[in-house]
């Protein structure tokens, strides 16, 4: 009786991972950018692919090693650098939003724990139809080449 | 209508017209030839001039609480860039570059510094500066102090920055200039990079306008 219950108990969590996930959404290279070690507030950056002909949208971002995530984007206005906070993200039907550097990017808040190059977590992206991917997110360096590659490509 | 030139009545007033112009042409050129710099000012992206701007003494406080002010600034070259360790994109990035841009550039030039001034010196205390700028290189220098002090240097140049804090909170996010500021060995505002920055943009201009400079002094 014991053992059936807990059979049941895993398919059942099995059985309602594998329903909440996104199969229309891939989510690659997302990483974390180390910060100086008392930095409360991080970014992370990562590529959000819609491989469906609906529009998905994105709209609540998690991590267990921070106590909040929002989704910001970067602008120069008249010289002026501003973040504008998004409350949800609409990624188009066969589009690729990137979130990178000097554009749109998540924003960490309080680390629970100093994060360094080579750490690694989880981000969970939950969507406005119930569903959540979780992917792996690498803590990197920033690279002032890959900034500048981006710059060409906008 | 030739006839009418080639009449003398008509000849001298025509003569002394072309003389004019003749003079004036001359004088402008002569005057573009004596000034050839002034022509290659206007092609350095950034570079003030023949305006740069001498300004006053400031009283920031330096990321070990020590004053900072325009005496601090001269000797050397100075790149300033404005901001707040809050901010997680678009400081670090140019935090980033500039440690790119200053590796490169000391291989070849003597009396640098890079500059952060904090705009939101509230949150951001000498401590928290000093890891700040001490993490992308430990040469580069933190200011501030308190609003009134960071101002007394940001009011002078024409720094725009803005505080989103409608309550008391610990949590806002600051808006603020995305340029960097250039200032040459004599403490004057020579130039104004704007974003988005690129090392080898940076490193351009700023060799552009150094030796710029260095001609004229």
């Amino acid at each position: 009786m014991h053992k059936i219950k807990h059979l049941l108990l895993v398919s059942i969590l099995f059985f309602s991972c594998s329903l909440s996930a996104n199969e229309n959404i891939s989510i690659s290279d997302v990483w974390i950018s180390e910060a100086p070690p008392n930095v409360s507030v991080l970014a992370a950056y990562a590529k959000i692919q819609n491989t469906s002909d609906e529009l998905q949208t994105l709209i609540l971002i998690r991590c267990p090693l921070f106590s909040k995530i929002e989704l910001h984007l970067s602008k120069v206005i008249d010289g002026v650098a501003k973040m504008e906070k998004q409350n949800s993200l609409t990624i188009p039907a066969q589009d690729t939003i990137e979130l990178s550097p000097g554009a749109f990017h998540l924003m960490l808040f309080d680390p629970k724990a100093p994060l360094k190059s080579g750490d690694t977590t989880t981000i969970t992206f939950t969507f406005a139809d119930g569903t959540s991917n979780t992917v792996e997110a690498n803590v990197k360096k920033r690279n002032v080449s890959d900034h500048e590659h981006d710059h060409h490509d906008h | 209508m030739i006839k009418t030139l080639s009449n003398s009545k008509f000849l001298i007033p025509a003569m002394a017209i072309l003389a004019m112009l003749a003079t004036s042409a001359g004088f402008y050129i002569s005057l573009k030839q004596s000034q050839p710099a002034l022509g290659d000012s206007h092609k350095i992206e950034g570079l003030f001039w023949p305006n740069p701007k001498q300004i006053n003494d400031f009283n920031t406080l330096d990321q070990m609480n020590k004053p900072f002010g325009l005496e601090q600034l001269k000797e050397k070259w100075s790149f300033i860039f404005f901001g707040y360790t809050h901010c997680p994109d678009v400081c670090p990035i140019t935090m980033s570059v500039m440690n790119e841009v200053y590796k490169k550039l000391a291989t070849q030039h003597d009396n640098l510094q890079v500059i952060f001034v904090s705009v939101d010196p509230e949150r951001d205390t000498s401590e928290k500066l000093s890891q700040y700028v001490s993490y992308f290189n430990d040469t580069f220098i933190g200011l501030g102090g308190n609003k009134e002090k960071v101002d007394s240097l940001t009011k002078q140049i024409g720094v725009a920055y803005f505080l989103n804090k409608e309550e008391q909170t610990e949590e806002y996010l600051v808006d603020h200039s995305a340029s960097i500021f250039i200032f040459d060995p004599k403490a004057r505002f020579v130039g104004k990079l704007s974003a988005p920055h690129e090392s080898s943009k940076i490193i351009k201009q700023f060799t552009e306008i150094k030796k710029f400079i260095n001609a004229q002094n």
